[in-house]
């Protein structure tokens, strides 16, 4: 007797749809869509999009913005950091492509992680900011994913990424042993990882390109959680 | 609204819309072909009210199911649609008479399990989503769905055992 999931997946076989009608069905909604949306940027948005560029335009103008935009520096509370995040939003409408959206989001993570030091620095890093580079790390991982791009091109990607999630491992650690200096005990950091793990694991992205980021992102943390729960308080 | 992000929702779902309408419309592909390209259209006019927050598994099998309701109602039939669903009968005697017994079976173990079961196979194992991706689209947890889709197969494995014991292999019809 078959496998009953064997019997199931020779029914899903026998069901799929004609790749001709599906390409067939794509060509009406795409003229659907035209005639529906007869222009790609509708006027609401438009000037939504020039007012930004308006604002973005008089911070740069006056150098206040080149300085927030660039600057490490400015971080999460300083008066300057929704500048940033400003002209970050309107930088990030010009990626149409995912290819360049992947390399966008691969920017912003290390823009994320130079703030994270900064922080760290001043003693302000939290759990907030790890979960803003995750998030960039999440979405330039799944913009690689999605990208049609030669294997050159994703591998340079994939690499970034790599050792983009080098540098979040070591700021993880080194944030530990900060906050282990000081007192209450810190609460467990391996999640702090856990979010771009799960977020790798579940993406789009080969076997071999998630293994890749996954063993960079391992923490030897057993050890350190041990002693960590062996250290007097 | 991005007609790239339509582009992504419309590969990512048109399987399972496609074969959500297959199984429940005798299994003939022309019916179930002219369903589902009226199910994108309305999704597609009604893309720009879609909130990100809500599954989009859900919503797209909801349009779907009203509009297979629909569908039902102008024939005059019921609009019951677990009343129509995993019935193998087609309206083409060839299609009837090709069909492997097997296939037959399985429809109808899939009619032997409670509603909550044959959606969480008929989802899993026909339409290809994630648990995840089930789990969110109705609401309920990842564990929980994997449970019941494990419930649901050894239903159907004990359903199906002793019958295909029965079943002897058959042979395409014969030209006369």
């Amino acid at each position: 007797m078959k496998d009953i999931k064997k019997q199931l997946s020779e029914m899903r076989r026998g069901s799929e749809p004609d790749k001709a009608f599906k390409k067939a069905l794509w060509v009406d909604l795409d003229a659907e869509f035209r005639r529906q949306y007869p222009a790609f940027f509708g006027f609401a948005w438009k000037r939504a999009f020039a007012a930004s560029v308006i604002v973005v335009f008089v911070f740069v103008s006056t150098g206040m913005g080149t300085y927030a935009y660039a600057s490490p520096n400015v971080t999460s509370g300083h008066t300057l950091y929704p500048v940033k995040q400003g002209i970050e939003e309107v930088e990030q409408r010009f990626h149409a492509s995912p290819q360049a959206r992947a390399k966008f989001h691969a920017r912003m993570m290390d823009r994320r992680l130079r703030e994270g030091q900064v922080m760290l620095e001043h003693g302000r890093l939290d759990d907030k900011h790890f979960i803003l580079i995750a998030d960039e790390m999440r979405l330039s991982v799944s913009e690689i994913a999605r990208a049609k791009q030669d294997p050159e091109s994703r591998a340079e990607l994939v690499n970034r990424i790599n050792m983009y999630g080098e540098r979040y491992r070591a700021l993880a650690e080194r944030t530990v042993r900060r906050v282990r200096e000081q007192s209450p005990p810190p609460e467990p950091i391996r999640n702090k990882i856990d979010h771009a793990r799960v977020y790798i694991s579940e993406s789009g992205l080969d076997e071999e390109e998630k293994a890749i980021l996954l063993r960079r992102l391992e923490l030897r943390f057993d050890a350190e959680t041990a002693s960590q729960a062996a250290a007097p308080r | 609204m991005k007609k790239a992000d339509f582009r992504v929702f419309y590969e990512k779902h048109v399987d399972a819309v496609y074969r959500f309408v297959y199984f429940r419309a005798g299994s003939d592909r022309q019916t179930a072909e002219d369903l589902t390209s009226e199910i994108f259209l309305k999704a597609l006019k009604a893309f720009s009210g879609y909130d990100p927050k809500k599954s989009e598994t859900a919503w797209i099998h909801t349009i779907a199911r009203n509009h297979l309701k629909n569908f039902y109602r102008d024939r005059k039939q019921t609009e019951d649609l677990d009343a129509h669903a995993f019935h193998l009968e087609g309206e083409n005697e060839q299609d009837i008479v090709s069909r492997t017994d097997t296939a037959n079976l399985v429809a109808r173990a899939m009619r032997v399990l409670k509603k909550r079961e044959q959606t969480v196979v008929e989802m899993k194992y026909l339409q290809g989503y994630k648990y995840k991706e089930i789990a969110r689209a109705l609401g309920r947890s990842a564990g929980s769905v994997r449970v019941e889709a494990h419930r649901a197969m050894k239903k159907m494995k004990a359903f199906l055992t002793p019958q295909q014991s029965r079943v002897k292999p058959t042979r395409a019809k014969e030209n006369i």
